[in-house]
């Protein structure tokens, strides 16, 4: 009277890992044509997003500021503000998930704009917690020049070992 | 609406990520490869490999080349592109030198070779990885090794690689899938060792690993079933937590474990639990045949008979469900609504899992189907596409705003070009020039000449015209009277004043040259805006010229991308439909199989008793005869 028994059933269903089911003639040949489309979709994406980028930010005007954490282990990010030539371009508010990103070697394109060609001051204002869970508010600037070319900013979040701080600075690309 | 979670089991099929998360990426020395990092990091895969895309094209990953072709790649993989993953992994091994690099790419070659069904040529690639490896992939291809193992007989290969390893969450897998091998093959006492140390794992907090936990209990209890042992059987199947999606299965072994050593009244106490649960469960279903039976072995027949009676309107009543959700299925939506009910919070389609069900009539019947891996990968196919037609009409949008941006470039610009020409035209520049000129040459002369009086200011100027007034008023006035003490007045104020200019001519022949100075920065800096308007004069059509052919193109591309979007999401739709509906088909044919032998059972019973109590009559609900047994 064990005609019902799943045993069979309980053990076949337990293993895991294995590759993907071998699928039919027909489940191959949609699958083969989901990833043509998929990595056609992916070129045209690129096309676009170049398109776009040479449209919105000239080469010869673009300037981005770029954000990047090394270690994290003084300062905890909870949000940053730009100016640029004493005007506000962008705030940023920093979720865990975006906060950990940055941890673990992630850079941020923070800010991405059109300025004429001469010098200008970019200022960054940091507010988060510091050393001991303190909140913690710093600013740091930078005076550049724009040439004719893109002009790439880095803004860095250093830990100091020797002054157990936290350290900023921006560097030109 | 009334919602089910889905079991926490379905986590375990993405368990091994495709994209190895953990793990080092290199010290980020190109913005553009950080700036991938950030998106992969967040999971926002797509996001990622347009950053590595568009900097490959334009600036440049160097020097963080290979490990931006190394993080393409596991993109790629996710994004199940793993012919593309492949080529770029070879790439990989062909261009670049460094140790490490080169064996995380062997590693990955040997991944999708395994994934593909290639086991030997999976064997063969993971031989080369040789020992340059950062340890954080260790446990990626040590798991790998024990699988590549597995699927060639090679179980002490996998056990060796299992003694190895770290104790980190591949660990619990490996074991897992060694263990089941090996009872599978019937080196119990080998694979129950290593079940024993999954199926007690700390899993507190970490549900997927809790399944596991669960799921190494469970086959460790069916093992003991079929060897009559209802201690061990009781032992494993108690772990098994009671609200977990292995409850039901545990139950029903326990049953079977205690059935199996002849304890009929322990039996009871699971089979009776699990069959007041849902009759949705395949365990259910079997223990409403299984609790009659463990009640007949007690020799409470007419208990047995009226409780078959019972599972037979119940199972009835689920296959005509199940009949019904087939219907439902057919008309078509359940997709729709399977998919509305999962809504993408993250907008990462790939990383996408179903989580609830709908409240529609298939829903409950098809929670093993949808967690099963075939229907899974379906589902998620059908998630990318939508999602890359939802991407590709945003796309289609953007062209019209693009469009509309260049139409306004271009008419500012026309409206401006008259007034730039006519700036242009006035040669300013050459006229102010010319009249700079003419000033500095005034002060050399003023300078060389030692000539004051030119330098005098306007309230100088005004005295000096007063004192000639007056002068000229005294000229008139000679001989008229005595104007010898006038004359002497004027003259001293006409020293004075000439005293005062000339002993400032220093600071004011200096002044002067600073203000020339002064004059010559505001001419440059004229010259400079002039150029840069001559240049933006010539340079301004570059901004929208050359686009209109670009964003026509583009345009096309979208339309026939989205035509093929929806063609394949349709096949696809059609594909799952299918799968449901076979599943759907299994269960009714399962249920099929236990009315059928509950019926047996029932016309056995009926016969037995109407043999020894004749009165028995067979229309249910007839004065049944004395208890042989009863069960309380």
């Amino acid at each position: 009277m064990k005609s019902f028994f799943l045993l069979p059933v309980a053990l076949l269903a337990l293993t895991i890992g294995a590759g993907a089911a071998a699928e039919g003639e027909e489940g191959t040949s949609l699958e083969k044509r989901i990833q043509n489309l998929k990595r056609e979709v992916l070129s045209l994406n690129r096309d676009l997003f170049i398109l776009e980028e040479e449209l919105l930010f000239p080469a010869n005007s673009q300037v981005a500021v770029f954000l990047s954490l090394d270690v994290g282990r003084f300062f905890q990010l909870d949000s940053v503000q730009l100016k640029i030539d004493d005007k506000p371009v962008t705030g940023y508010l920093y979720t865990r998930r975006e906060g950990e990103a940055l941890r673990r070697g992630g850079v941020q394109r923070l800010w991405v704009g059109n300025l004429p060609s001469g010098e200008h001051e970019l200022v960054a204002l940091f507010v988060g917690k510091g050393p001991h869970d303190r909140d913690y508010r710093r600013a740091t600037s930078i005076t550049f020049e724009k040439e004719p070319g893109p002009k790439y900013l880095e803004i860095r979040i250093r830990d100091s070992e020797a002054m157990m701080q936290p350290e900023f600075e921006i560097r030109e690309w | 609406m009334y919602r089910r979670s889905l079991p926490s089991f379905l986590l375990l099929l993405f368990a091994v990520s495709d994209v190895a998360v953990a793990g080092s990426w290199g010290k980020v020395e190109n913005l553009h490869y950080g700036e991938a990092l950030y998106h992969f990091h967040q999971g926002k895969y797509l996001d990622a490999l347009m950053a590595l895309d568009v900097a490959e094209t334009g600036h440049g990953l160097a020097p963080n080349e290979d490990q931006a072709q190394l993080l393409r790649g596991s993109l790629y993989l996710a994004y199940g592109l793993p012919g593309a993953a492949s080529e770029l992994f070879r790439d990989v091994l062909d261009r670049f030198e460094a140790p490490e690099i080169v064996a995380q790419a062997w590693l990955q070659l040997a991944r999708i070779h395994f994934r593909s069904g290639e086991v030997e040529e999976a064997a063969r690639v993971l031989a080369r990885i040789g020992e340059a490896l950062p340890p954080s992939r260790l446990p990626q291809r040590d798991l790998l090794t024990v699988e590549i193992a597995l699927a060639r007989d090679d179980p002490d290969t996998a056990l060796r690689v299992v003694e190895g390893m770290a104790a980190v969450r591949e660990l619990h897998y490996a074991r897992f899938n060694t263990g089941v091998w090996l009872l599978a093959h019937g080196r119990r006492e080998e694979g129950v060792t290593l079940l024993d140390r999954v199926g007690t794992l700390d899993s507190r907090g970490d549900p997927e690993l809790a399944a596991l936990r669960d799921k190494a209990n469970v086959a460790l209890g069916y093992t003991w079933v079929r060897n009559d042992d209802p201690n061990r059987v009781t032992t494993y199947l108690q772990r098994v937590r009671l609200e977990g999606p292995f409850s039901n299965k545990a139950l029903l072994g326990l049953g079977w474990g205690y059935a199996e050593a002849g304890l009929f009244r322990r039996a009871l106490d699971p089979w009776l639990l699990l069959s007041s649960r849902s009759h949705l469960d395949p365990a259910v279903q079997e223990s409403l045949l299984a609790a009659p039976y463990a009640m007949e072995k007690l020799g409470a027949r007419r208990q047995a008979l009226e409780f078959y009676l019972n599972s037979v309107a119940g199972l009835s009543q689920e296959r005509e469900r199940i009949g019904e959700a087939i219907a439902s299925i057919r008309d078509g939506g359940f997709l729709e609504e399977l998919l509305a009910t999962n809504p993408d919070r993250k907008g990462i389609a790939w990383s996408w899992q179903l989580e609830r069900l709908p409240d529609h009539p298939a829903s409950h019947y098809l929670r093993h189907v949808l967690a099963g891996n075939r229907f899974q990968q379906g589902l998620r196919r059908y998630r990318e596409l939508q999602e890359i037609e939802n991407r590709l009409a945003d796309k289609a949008a953007d062209m019209v705003v693009l469009e509309q941006m260049l139409e306004t470039r271009r008419q500012a610009f026309h409206d401006r070009l008259p007034k730039i020409e006519e700036r242009l035209a006035r040669h300013e520049i050459q006229d102010l020039r010319g009249r700079r000129d003419r000033l500095s040459r005034q002060l050399e002369e003023i300078t060389s000449g030692e000539r004051p009086l030119a330098l005098a200011n306007d309230r100088e100027l005004r005295l000096l015209a007063r004192l000639e007034r007056a002068e000229e008023r005294l000229q008139r006035l000679q001989g008229l009277g005595d104007t010898g003490d006038a004359a002497e007045k004027l003259r001293l104020l006409r020293g004075v004043l000439y005293w005062q200019i000339a002993s400032d001519f220093a600071p004011r022949r200096w002044a002067a040259r600073r203000a020339l100075r002064d004059l010559d920065q505001a001419l440059e800096e004229l010259e400079r805006q002039m150029t840069s308007l001559k240049r933006a004069r010539h340079s301004a059509p570059e901004g929208f010229e050359g686009y209109d052919t670009r964003i026509d193109s583009n345009r096309h591309r979208i339309r026939l991308l989205l035509a093929e979007s929806r063609t394949l999401r349709n096949h696809q739709a059609e594909q799952l439909k299918a799968l449901a509906l076979e599943g759907l088909e299994a269960q009714r044919s399962r249920l099929g199989n236990y009315l059928a032998q509950a019926r047996f059972a029932i016309a056995r019973l009926y016969d037995e008793l109407a043999q020894e109590f004749p009165a028995v009559e067979r229309p249910s609900g007839a004065a049944l005869p004395p208890a042989t047994g009863e069960i309380r």
